[in-house]
């Protein structure tokens, strides 16, 4: 036990931020300009959501389960799985927000928008991040070449797939797989010693207090 | 004993291809004379090996990345123009072994004095075989000097198969690892109890718990031993680095920060060698010449280790 609690997160890092950095950047090689379709697709999600019409909405899910195939397949599966064999095990977590996701399309969860404006808001919110989280590397300095692709990243579309759910009737557990995933990048972030591991501590506990509100919501009986 | 390994990828190209690859590689670095590398003799066979070898953890995983696979092919050349031989990896450290391999593939001739080095680590006695074979298709070698059980996973086991393999002449020598001062007595009972040939752990100037009972053992039972994380990975060379090196530290033909630290560990008498990882050919060019010049005596690792301390 001892033993166990010498380990520091740093000890279980096999790849350098070097290293990790340059997986962003081949990826968006890979993506050429299909790279720029992300923000096309996160302004109509916006759009989607603020004319709160069922269809787009639930439209607006399938976007980002595409996206999610795409990043998971090139991003997750043939850049990043070499140098990290984790990859292996919570590439389910984005299999688990796709399945949820379209579960919550096809059991009619986002056929009308959030029951209350807070929580539609919160969800508006996260979305706005999915695009804001991009410019992080900006501020540390980072060459555009090696800034997360809007909605196309892990990141980026864990954020939009909150805000997504958040802005409907589904049930918050279904974006538990991206809460998860912000936990894991977040965790990767700091042993790396990059400043964006700041954005996910953020963003984690603004979706605690989200909760937390909607627990005390549920206790109270007032919407 | 590395004729053994005849007919792998890299010996292939070696004879066939090797004049029109060689050719084509930027040199990185001059050669180093051989005869003013510093060797130790392995305890269980006499064989003498460099006191500076390599380490691949993090460095080395790159993935498929054909750019960073080549920059690592120059610090691998870098690291045999200066005399080095002993190479450790392991299965756990993520594409190290392919990219090792894709390197040695490149370094023809240069890579000959190879002396290889993996581990294998899995609870499953089975997975283990199945690794053992895995590293030597990725490594494009049939035969390993070394194989060692990583972090004492399964070492009961483990242990057999490659006392096996050893008895076979399947590989050359066996050893256990273990690193960062973890499961020492675990460690001392297989040193005492089993007839290994290498042990590996964790030695630096600021982590010396080893030399109150590990490291004599070692000498007492004549088991090599491997330093590993000899900068506390990393953080240890970029503390030191903020301070000057010590004027007195020509005595002991250091010109730099890293020759300081490793020439501390291989002058222990029962370390046979040290495995410093980069990324880097003009680091692999200053850890490399630590094995070279004059090692301290008892005295000036006093003095070392109390400089240190006072940083």
């Amino acid at each position: 036990m001892e033993d166990w609690l010498s380990y520091r997160l740093q000890d279980f890092l096999l790849f350098d931020k070097s290293v990790y950095l340059r997986q962003f950047e081949r990826y968006n090689e890979w993506l050429g300009l299909y790279r720029f379709s992300g923000i096309v697709a996160g302004l109509w999600l916006l759009f989607s959501i603020f004319r709160k019409s069922p269809s787009r909405i639930m439209l607006s899910a399938l976007l980002i389960c595409s996206g999610w195939v795409i990043c998971s397949y090139a991003f997750l599966w043939q850049f990043f799985r070499p140098i990290n064999w984790t990859i292996d095990y919570v590439i389910l977590l984005p299999v688990l927000q796709i399945i949820l996701l379209v579960t919550a399309v096809l059991r009619g969860r986002f056929d009308k928008p959030g029951n209350t404006s807070t929580r539609a808001r919160d969800g508006i919110t996260l979305i706005v991040l999915a695009f804001l989280m991009t410019l992080v590397p900006w501020l540390s300095g980072q060459a555009f070449d090696f800034w997360p692709a809007v909605l196309l990243t892990p990141e980026s579309l864990a954020l939009a797939s909150i805000g997504h759910i958040l802005n409907t009737r589904a049930p918050i557990w279904y974006s538990t797989p991206s809460i998860a995933w912000l936990i894991y990048n977040g965790l990767i972030n700091f042993s790396l010693g990059l400043t964006t591991w700041f954005f996910s501590l953020f963003v984690i506990v603004f979706l605690a207090l989200i909760m937390a509100s909607g627990w005390r919501s549920s206790i109270s009986g007032r919407p | 004993m590395s004729d053994l390994s005849t007919l792998n990828r890299r010996r292939f190209i070696q004879a066939f291809g090797g004049v029109l690859l060689g050719t084509h590689l930027p040199v990185s670095s001059p050669r180093a004379n051989p005869a003013s590398t510093i060797t130790r003799p392995i305890p269980s066979t006499g064989q003498r090996i460099p006191v500076i070898g390599m380490g691949t953890w993090i460095s080395f995983n790159v993935g498929n990345d054909p750019l960073l696979r080549d920059r690592r092919g120059e610090v691998l050349r870098t690291f045999f123009e200066q005399g080095g031989q002993l190479i450790d990896s392991s299965p756990m450290y993520g594409s190290a072994e392919a990219v090792l391999g894709y390197c040695l593939d490149r370094s023809g001739a240069l890579a000959d004095p190879l002396f290889s080095a993996t581990k294998v680590w899995t609870s499953n006695t089975e997975k283990g075989r199945e690794q053992i074979a895995d590293s030597q298709r990725l490594w494009g070698i049939r035969y390993f000097n070394l194989f060692q059980v990583h972090n004492l996973v399964n070492w009961q086991k483990h242990l057999e198969t490659l006392f096996e393999m050893k008895a076979n002449q399947q590989l050359q020598y066996v050893g256990i690892t273990t690193s960062h001062g973890r499961r020492h007595s675990d460690l001392e009972e297989v040193m005492t109890t089993q007839p290994i040939d290498f042990v590996q752990l964790t030695y630096h100037m600021q982590n010396r718990e080893v030399e109150k009972r590990l490291l004599p053992l070692a000498l007492e039972k004549g088991i090599a031993v491997i330093a590993n994380r000899p900068f506390s990975g990393g953080r240890l060379i970029d503390y030191v680095q903020q301070h000057r090196l010590p004027d007195w530290s020509h005595e002991i033909d250091c010109t730099n920060w890293a020759q300081f630290l490793l020439k501390y560990i291989v002058s222990h008498p029962a370390i046979t060698c040290a495995i410093p990882a980069t990324s880097q050919v003009e680091h692999m060019i200053e850890n490399m010449g630590a094995g070279r010049g004059q090692l301290p005596d008892s005295h000036l690792r006093q003095k070392m280790l109390d400089y240190v301390n006072t940083l």
